[in-house]
């Protein structure tokens, strides 16, 4: 590999872990507006760069988060949260520094083993993705859609209108079937269709920025502040490796799944963690255990995430689909295709990932300090500066004044339909994912001629549709669970 | 504000949505040879199902309680809106793009730092330093390194 090619890989990792682990460190920020944040760069940069770069802030973003859980008792991002319960109080009552490293090796190691399990699965997974027809992948998308969907909201009917709302915005453009403008109202700028870092920008940058802004700007943090140093013993450690396990293990399992996510992985974690463990009852009160079982398994979410998108081009959440937005920019169209045809940049992209988990912990090793500082910084002082930064992305992906309207507008619009509980992260993976379903659709409707035996005869296919039912009825199920929660909650509060 | 109010009105200004999208689609279909697909039929599906989702949202209300919702900060928000709003007219009209963002950062530093409890000039002069800073910044970044042309 050209020594320059190195060079900027180096760079771009550097940058995507700093911004992530600061971005994910911040409470509010996070890692969907770190990822938005750095996507416009995607245009100025070859394909191997932007792609690592976006999964350095990945990295370093799940990383970030545990650090002002950990120090300030606010999780940076929502899958810390469960680094917090044992976190701050052994910050409190032992050491920050500890409580750090203690998160961080979790981490490092977690990491590492997402990406063992990337490596190993994507060949095999990919062998059987090219067996794959266009019925089968439509099943695939569909359930992709269905998975966020039933099993990662409270609402599912308004999950529903915001995947719908995301196809739909993903259909303006030229129809590459017929060639044909649809719904580009006449304008220009829309007929390569809506410029996804507009749309990214203003779902995850300007909404937050507008949430921020309605709340109090001049908040003073307190943080622990002595004996920062991040640095573990071996036997420390040893004391942990089960744990470590077990969260590195749950990571990587859902994190292939669609729609759970790091979040879920890190409760799932923890939750095993505590019913292994000799003494569950020390569990919250400061139990390394609790700290290492959830941050390993965020961290192997990571990899795990990756297996899909990079073996059957299906995201399966928010994060990762604008991810696969990097590659679609750079016109790789992500599935089995560019494993077999492009293994060049697939083994780079592998490597690169393990690189990024050492990178992680070298910074976080060193720059710890640096992010808790930074961690006292008013809002006041953040907001501005991410709204030039996000309004330049916008601007400089196209160089068109029309995405920054057409971004400010979505933000306003966004903003209102979140406070209403619709999904911004459902709009983008259905943004994402339509080119694969409306084209698989289209031509499985052409290739069947209407007849049924088509896809009778099609067994994968029937395993898909099956599992999409299952998903439907689990989806079913947990809305009348949630309903006869609430009901019981009520009658409990009117006693 | 009602939440069930400012709800319903949202899904009926998206079933609204819905139809035109349609019916656009319904005409995008126009002159589609017999026994193909033209551009319209996989978004006359969507707009459909976004039609009967947004229904049957607007009939949960009839079982649900109304909830208040709140739009804490609401001055500063369209505030904020607003400048951005002179910040894209006047970039797109006269240019002088890092002054016009050095400008903004002054401004935007202001108005949210005034309800700090500091001497003005002394607030005036960091928020002076730190837009400077921040351009500075900004213009080596994209200017120099970047070669990106504003």
């Amino acid at each position: 590999m050209d020594i320059s090619v190195l060079i900027a890989c180096g760079v771009a990792i550097f940058v995507g872990l700093f911004v992530g682990m600061l971005m994910g460190a911040l409470p509010g920020l996070g890692l969907m507006l770190a990822i938005s944040l750095l996507l416009p760069l995607s245009y100025n940069m070859d394909a191997l760069s932007s792609i690592l770069m976006l999964l350095a802030v990945y990295q370093g973003a799940e990383y970030g988060g545990s650090i002002s859980a950990i120090l300030l008792g606010i999780p940076g991002t929502a899958m810390a949260a469960a680094t917090q319960l044992d976190g701050q109080p052994y910050a409190q009552k032992k050491s920050p520094g500890k409580a750090l490293a203690f998160s961080l090796t979790a981490s490092t190691i977690g990491g590492l083993f997402g990406g063992l399990v990337l490596i190993f699965l994507s060949k095999p997974l990919a062998a059987f993705a090219l067996k794959l027809g266009e019925p089968e992948y439509f099943m695939l998308g569909v359930i992709g859609l269905l998975a966020v969907a039933a099993l990662g909201s409270s609402d599912a009917m308004k999950a529903s209108i915001s995947i719908i709302l995301g196809l739909m915005a993903a259909t303006v453009g030229i129809d590459m079937f017929t060639g044909l403008p649809r719904f580009t109202g006449d304008i220009l700028e829309l007929s390569d269709g809506m410029n996804i870092i507009a749309l990214v920008v203003a779902l995850f940058a300007f909404t937050e920025i507008f949430k921020m802004i309605s709340g109090n700007l001049n908040k003073k943090r307190e943080i622990l502040a002595k004996d920062l140093k991040v640095k573990l013993t071996f036997k420390e450690l040893r004391g942990v490796t089960k744990s470590i396990g077990i969260g590195a293990t749950i990571g990587s399992i859902v994190g292939i799944i669609p729609g759970l996510g790091a979040n879920a992985s890190s409760w799932f974690a923890y939750m095993a963690a505590k019913k292994t463990a000799k003494n569950p009852e020390t569990f919250g009160k400061g139990n390394p255990d609790g700290i290492v079982a959830p941050e390993a398994a965020n961290n192997a979410t990571v990899g795990g995430a990756l297996l899909p998108l990079l073996t059957l081009g299906i995201p399966g959440s928010a994060s990762i689909a604008i991810i696969a937005g990097a590659f679609i920019i750079h016109g790789i169209q992500p599935g089995p295709q560019v494993l077999n045809n492009n293994p060049e940049l697939i083994n780079a992209i592998f490597i690169g990932f393990m690189f990024t988990t050492i990178g992680m912990y070298i910074m976080g090793k060193f720059m710890t300090g640096m992010f808790a500082k930074v961690l006292v910084l008013r809002e006041s002082f953040l907001v501005p500066a991410i709204l030039v930064f996000s309004l330049i992305g916008v601007y400089t992906s196209q160089n068109a004044h029309f995405d920054l309207w057409l971004a400010l507008g979505l933000g306003v619009v966004a903003y209102i339909l979140r406070k209403l509980d619709f999904s911004v992260a459902y709009f983008i993976l259905a943004f994402v994912l339509c080119p694969i379903i409306e084209t698989s659709l289209r031509r499985m409707v052409i290739l069947s001629q209407g007849e049924i035996g088509f896809y009778l005869n099609r067994p994968i296919f029937m395993v898909l549709a099956i599992i999409s039912v299952l998903i439907l009825i689990q989806s079913l199920r947990n809305t009348i669970i949630a309903n006869k929660n609430k009901k019981a909650m009520k009658e409990n509060t009117a006693i | 504000m009602s939440k069930k109010k400012l709800d319903i009105s949202i899904l009926v200004v998206i079933i609204l949505m819905g139809i035109y999208y349609i019916s656009t689609a319904v005409k995008a279909n126009e002159g589609t040879p017999e026994g193909e697909l033209g551009s319209g039929f996989f978004p006359i599906i969507l707009g459909v199902a976004l039609i009967s989702f947004c229904l049957v949202s607007i009939l949960k209300w009839l079982k649900k309680t109304d909830e208040i919702l709140h739009f804490d900060g609401m001055k500063k928000i369209l505030l904020t809106i607003s400048i951005i709003i002179v910040y894209f007219l006047a970039w797109e009209y006269i240019g002088y793009f890092y002054i016009l963002t050095f400008i903004l950062l002054f401004v935007l530093f202001t108005v949210f730092r005034w309800p700090l409890a500091i001497k003005k000039s002394r607030m005036i002069t960091v928020n002076l330093l730190v837009s400077l800073a921040l351009m500075a910044f900004i213009y080596v970044l994209f200017n120099n390194l970047m070669y990106i042309d504003f």
